[in-house]
């Protein structure tokens, strides 16, 4: 029952609404032409009734008056009996009461009402129309005794139309009598209301196809909307977003939806396009380095010399790896999971894992730590915050503080590293800001106080957030900032 | 400091007695690495290590062959490497439980895990450094040499006993009573690690690997927190065993530059 449901479901939903709209507007008009043909009938029914009535009254009124003689026995009808029956029956007109039309206004219009007639008498010639005598006869026994249907085709009664006429056939005495009525071929009233229903039945169907069309138009049109929109985005331009308001009320959801996953995409392409530009430069600078220190390589002469490039360009080749993990590891799957983050927590672990390596140079690493929850990327946040912890505690002389706060503020959280090293401006000298962001120096000598921001700058970026550095003098704070 | 200079020296050198005899199989496409790795292998000892290209050739030479070590790289033209592992480990022969190192540049976690779970027991990511896959190898050999003997209880060393389902240390004093050495967690997974590594290289990223757990990636200065922790551990044990002579100190040493080993005391008495 349920399959059969579920066949008929997927059937309908297989249709488009336009369809549907046809459908019904056809079916309704159909059952409108349904009932004018059920009316048709009923009408038809009562026609002939009053047909036969007519015929029945006609038939008494000529038994009235052809009194007795009507009776005699067979043997004794004579040739002249069955010749005045002839003249007799070519005099009478109708029964007494009926309303009558004549046979050419009958077969003018094709109204009912005409009589027609036929006497067989067991001499002489039968009188009236011999036609009515050997036409097939259908009984109607509802409509009374020896009542008959006959259909006369075109040429027996009029010249120019198929009449029906509902007869009564019945033995007088002697005499075979077949008397009746044309049977009006549709009632007036029929008519208008055959009239009237016809036309709302075209009205519904009319007004069905329009509303089909119409639905048909104004989805295809907000369709057409998403789909340039959505195929504009896929070549990169997010500036058309389909219309929300000035749409099918249908599509309004997927409109909506539409909008909100272009708009987070326009975000995430935003935010992969300045992440590699600024990766790029982690890549590029250790590159160039090596570069630099292989040519050197060929050219010095001292073996001692020679160790100490080879040994900074492989230092070079593992920074390029590291920027290489962390290029990776923002692509990665995982980078796109979100989960609930203690920040607090991801602040402890780090300062547990630096705990012995700033002891050895007693570098004191003080933890201002309040629960600082976010909806994030647990190792990206643990990368990063690890990033900055590292920057700070290698660039800090010996016997500094480093500071790691966390925190929530009231529009969400934020985490700081403070330390009191060189300071960014101190590193930066010669290269201009790009974005805001400090570049990392060309020194060959110093692992550069930039390395990796970039890197720690598109996980907070990811995460809707924003870093600052600010020169504390001496030293640095970067702080990230994220909304809730 | 040239103390340490022949305990590097040596901790390598006696990898030689671990490999010596021994066969691998290297799976790699590509000429100048497979030379390259093949040759270190030799020079540390192996006897013979047999290189192909593709999954198939590797199929066809583990069928007969038994090997100590594969050493696969993952991908190569036709077979790749890690379905050609599920293949020796799933086919009836000689090889098919001898430890496996993945080799590869695909080195993101997921298809990490995509490799141990294909029968690798170990997977390392491209660009490995000849110290990194001589100790992994030798890693992999001694669990291999442990299956073997199916011991999985204590280690000895000198006075001291490492317990490591227990999870403790204890040292034999003086008096040949043991007492517990009081270590951290994750001290003492450190020292469990080098010691059961008996006289063997460890280096620092196995130490990372399997002693700092929780952390899925490895910090640009990971090198430097090691030495810190382990500089820390040195003065641990030296404070709490007083009864190791004070030449044998530091009981853990550097072997080359990025390799530590726990002092065999057996052998120096």
């Amino acid at each position: 029952m349920k399959r059969r449901l579920s066949g008929l479901g997927g059937w309908l939903s297989r249709r488009t609404t336009a369809q549907l709209s046809i459908a019904i507007a056809v079916l309704a008009a159909l059952a409108l032409s349904g009932s004018v043909i059920i009316t048709g009938q009923a009408v038809r029914a009562d026609q002939r009734q009053k047909a036969a009535l007519a015929a029945l009254a006609d038939y008494a009124a000529m038994v009235d008056k052809l009194g007795v003689q009507a009776w005699l026995g067979a043997d004794q009808v004579t040739e002249a009996d069955a010749a005045y029956f002839s003249a007799w029956l070519t005099a009478f007109q109708s029964g007494p009461d009926r309303e009558d039309r004549s046979l050419e206004e009958v077969c003018r219009t094709g109204r009912g009402g005409a009589g027609v007639r036929f006497i067989r008498a067991p001499t002489g010639k039968p009188a009236g129309l011999a036609e009515l005598e050997d036409a097939r006869a259908r009984r109607l026994p509802a409509l009374g005794e020896d009542v008959y249907a006959v259909r006369l085709p075109a040429g027996t009664l009029c010249p120019g139309r198929d009449v029906e006429v509902v007869v009564v056939k019945r033995q007088a005495g002697a005499l075979q009598i077949i008397v009746g009525r044309v049977v009006d071929r549709a009632g007036e009233a029929w008519g208008r209301a055959a009239l009237i229903v016809g036309l709302s039945g075209l009205l519904i169907l009319i007004s069905g196809l329009t509303a089909a069309v119409f639905a048909r138009r104004r989805l295809g049109q907000a369709l057409a909307e998403v789909s340039a929109s959505l195929d504009r985005a896929a070549m990169g331009d997010f500036s058309r977003r389909p219309p929300v308001d000035d749409i099918a009320p249908e599509l309004r959801p997927l409109s909506l939806r539409v909008n909100r996953t272009l708009d987070r995409l326009e975000e995430l392409l935003g935010w992969l396009r300045d992440s590699s530009d600024q990766l790029a430069h982690d890549f590029r600078t250790p590159l160039a380095r090596a570069t630099a220190r292989l040519e050197r390589l060929e050219e010095v002469e001292s073996a001692e010399e020679r160790a100490r490039l080879a040994r900074l360009a492989g230092d070079d080749l593992r920074q390029l790896t590291r920027a290489m993990n962390e290029t990776l590891a923002l692509r990665d799957g995982s980078a796109w999971v979100f989960e609930r983050v203690q920040l607090n927590d991801l602040a402890r672990a780090t300062l547990d894992l630096y705990e012995p390596l700033a002891e050895t140079r007693a570098i004191r690493l003080e933890a201002e730590i309040a629960p600082a929850t976010l909806l994030g990327v647990r190792t990206l946040l643990q990368r990063a915050m690890t990033n900055l912890v590292d920057n700070a505690v290698k660039f800090s002389p010996d016997g500094a503080t480093v500071r790691v706060i966390t925190r929530a503020t009231g529009t969400g959280v934020e985490f700081s590293i403070a330390d009191q090293g060189p300071g960014m401006q101190a590193t930066r000298q010669g290269s201009p800001p790009a974005n805001g962001i400090p570049v990392p120096p060309e020194s060959a000598t110093v692992d550069s106080h930039g390395m990796g921001l970039p890197f720690v700058r598109a996980v907070v970026r990811r995460h809707g957030g924003t870093l600052t550095i600010r020169d504390a003098g001496p030293g640095t704070i970067v702080t990230a900032r994220f909304s809730r | 400091m040239t103390d340490r200079t022949a305990d590097e020296t040596d901790a390598f050198l006696a990898l030689r007695d671990l490999f010596s005899g021994m066969t691998a199989l290297l799976l790699e496409d590509e000429p100048a690495l497979s030379d390259h790795v093949a040759s270190r292998l030799m020079r540390a000892g192996f006897e013979r290590v047999d290189r192909v290209e593709s999954g198939e050739q590797a199929l066809a030479a583990t069928a007969d062959t038994p090997y100590d070590v594969l050493i696969l790289d993952r991908l190569t033209a036709g077979l790749d490497g890690l379905e050609t592992l599920k293949r020796i480990r799933t086919g009836k022969g000689p090889s098919a439980d001898s430890p496996a190192l993945m080799l590869t540049a695909l080195g993101a976690e997921r298809q990490k895990v995509e490799g141990l779970l294909g029968g690798a027991d170990d997977y390392l990511a491209k660009p490995v450094g000849d110290e990194e896959l001589l100790a992994r190898i030798a890693a992999q050999l001694r669990r291999a040499g442990r299956r073997a003997r199916a011991n999985g209880g204590d280690v000895t060393n000198g006075p001291f006993t490492l317990s490591p389902g227990a999870r403790t240390l204890q040292i034999r004093g003086a008096d040949g009573a043991r007492r517990a050495i009081d270590l951290s967690p994750l001290e003492f997974a450190i020292i469990c690690e080098l010691m059961t590594a008996r006289g063997q290289p460890v280096t620092k990223t196995m130490l990372w690997d399997r002693c700092w757990v929780e952390w899925n990636f490895l910090p640009d200065n990971f090198v430097n927190i090691i030495d810190a922790r382990i500089s820390a551990l040195r003065r641990r044990l030296k404070d709490q065993c007083p009864e190791v002579p004070e030449p044998m100190h530091p009981l853990i040493v550097s072997a080359r530059s990025q390799s530590l080993v726990f002092r065999d005391l057996d052998g120096q008495g």
